[in-house]
């Protein structure tokens, strides 16, 4: 592979060309403009990250995790500033699932390789969970005012303390979303003409034999 | 786009600033709303670093007394900055904070791990008795409040800053000329890519696209609208990029900004103030 004897922080930080930058807003656009098709498709999923992990997978994690806050600085102003802290989650599944495409968990060229796309879906998952669990206990207390307020509510309720019941709530709503997401972006960076691939992006995704 | 704003600098006789208002104020996501109030006339970094202590500090306080003082008086000094701002804000603060609030009174004063006290008990038919608790009511007002300080304070800072104004005050403060592009074209982006979004699903739909199939072949479609979305954007992207580079986007060195951003020794004041005070907070919270 044409990237092997880069080292390490070229491969991070060599990935801000002018074409990363232009792609970083088009990212966001599709995170945030993600959901309106969520809506029309009437798909019950939140489906608020393809955007990032389509950074993520063209043009490196570095990039990603600039995507990715800027998605919710963004969501912030035109949404509810209430969003801000999450920028965190998404900066974190932006590295992870950018460390993976660099590692070439994106590449599949036979039907089993399908299981390194479950093994990405699964980290970004946990990373999702883990980072927006702390953020939940102690600036919301468990409850955002959106759909899952049940489930954890159900939690609570059965006698769990709030800290359990967030963490419940993530286990029962995330991985579906992430997996979801993870499947879904794989399959929009592979429609990408390869000219419109920064080099992260076709070394990530690599050319079907 | 950028128009010719990288041109040159200082001493012209057009009102910049009224001609940066009118061009494009409209299609932009942004919700700014004109005036001529002190709020407006702040840098807009004085604005945020003040939003940003103000944030902190709330998340601070022990009870919820604090936070609610702290909203109601951001809520006056927004309020002073024009009927557009307030309506603007107050609209965000009903939309998000109205089902926040009903959620954390129910789900907290039900179910809320430390209650013990009853605070209001009521008759229900099913379940014979839903008992409100203290603890969790004031624990829920706690966080309500925090979190309407953060909406208020953002809002405020946002809604009475023109985004070029923004974006020029934080590079005049060192932050890169790519991140500030990224917000601008994000913010500019967005209700292009819904028009475009929305004319797709047409598109799909005349050709058949249901949207009331299974769960699989919905997320199917999912693909099928976001594949052109993107690839759409993207050869937008490459010409973008072309006229970026050709302005000199990646040039290092220093830069001059049509736009005149004001950094008075009251915006001065005004952060250092609000750095004192976030610290006082803190020294306050840990000796206690």
């Amino acid at each position: 592979m044409a990237g092997e004897s880069q080292t390490m922080t070229d491969r991070l930080g060599g990935g801000f060309t002018t074409l990363a930058w232009v792609l970083i807003p088009v990212a966001v656009g599709i995170n945030v403009v993600g959901g309106a098709l969520t809506n029309a498709l009437r798909i019950p999923l939140f489906l608020d990250v393809i955007g990032t992990l389509l950074l993520a997978i063209l043009a490196g994690p570095l990039v990603a995790a600039v995507g990715g806050i800027l998605t919710n600085v963004v969501l912030s102003v035109v949404r509810s500033p209430t969003m801000l802290p999450f920028a965190l989650t998404q900066a974190a599944i932006a590295l992870v699932a950018g460390y993976l495409a660099m590692r070439g968990w994106f590449i599949i060229r036979e039907k089993r390789d399908y299981l390194k796309l479950a093994g990405v879906a699964i980290a970004v998952s946990a990373t999702s969970v883990l980072v927006s669990w702390p953020i939940l206990v102690w600036l919301f207390g468990g409850i955002t005012g959106t759909a899952p307020d049940v489930v954890v509510a159900a939690f609570l309720a059965s006698g769990f303390s709030t800290e359990l019941a967030v963490l419940g709530s993530q286990l029962v709503m995330e991985p579906v979303d992430k997996i979801a997401s993870v499947v879904i972006a794989y399959f929009i960076a592979k429609s990408v003409p390869e000219r419109y691939r920064p080099s992260f992006g076709q070394r990530a995704l690599a050319r079907d034999r | 786009m950028s128009d010719g704003a990288t041109a040159g600098a200082g001493t012209t006789d057009v009102d910049v600033e009224a001609l940066i208002e009118n061009a494009d104020g409209t299609d932009s996501l942004f919700e700014y709303r004109p005036g001529s109030s002190v709020l407006h006339r702040l840098n807009p970094v004085t604005k945020l670093v003040a939003s940003g202590a103000l944030i902190l500090i709330a998340f601070l306080l022990p009870t919820f007394w604090g936070p609610l003082a702290l909203t109601v008086g951001l809520f006056v000094l927004v309020a002073t900055a024009g009927a557009g701002v307030a309506r603007s804000v107050g609209t965000v603060l009903v939309a998000v904070g109205g089902p926040l609030a009903l959620s954390l009174v129910l789900v907290q004063g039900l179910f809320y791990p430390q209650n013990e006290t009853v605070l209001v008990s009521l008759a229900v038919p099913v379940i014979d008795r839903l008992a409100f608790y203290e603890e969790g009511i004031e624990f829920a007002l706690l966080i309500l409040f925090r979190l309407t300080v953060l909406m208020i304070a953002l809002l405020g800072a946002i809604v009475t800053t023109h985004p070029k104004k923004l974006t020029v005050a934080l590079m005049e403060k060192g932050v890169s000329n790519k991140i500030a592009y990224v917000f601008m074209a994000a913010l500019q982006f967005i209700p292009q890519m819904q028009t475009r979004a929305k004319s797709i699903l047409d598109a799909q739909q005349a050709r058949g696209l249901d949207t009331s199939a299974n769960l699989t072949s919905r997320v199917k479609s999912y693909v099928a609208l976001m594949a052109p979305l993107l690839i759409g954007t993207l050869i937008a992207t490459e010409t973008r990029a072309l006229a970026l580079e050709s302005r000199g986007f990646t040039r290092k060195g220093e830069r001059t900004y049509l736009l005149d951003v004001a950094d008075t020794g009251l915006d001065r004041a005004i952060r250092w103030l609000a750095g004192l005070a976030l610290i006082a907070v803190i020294v306050w919270r840990l000796v206690l």
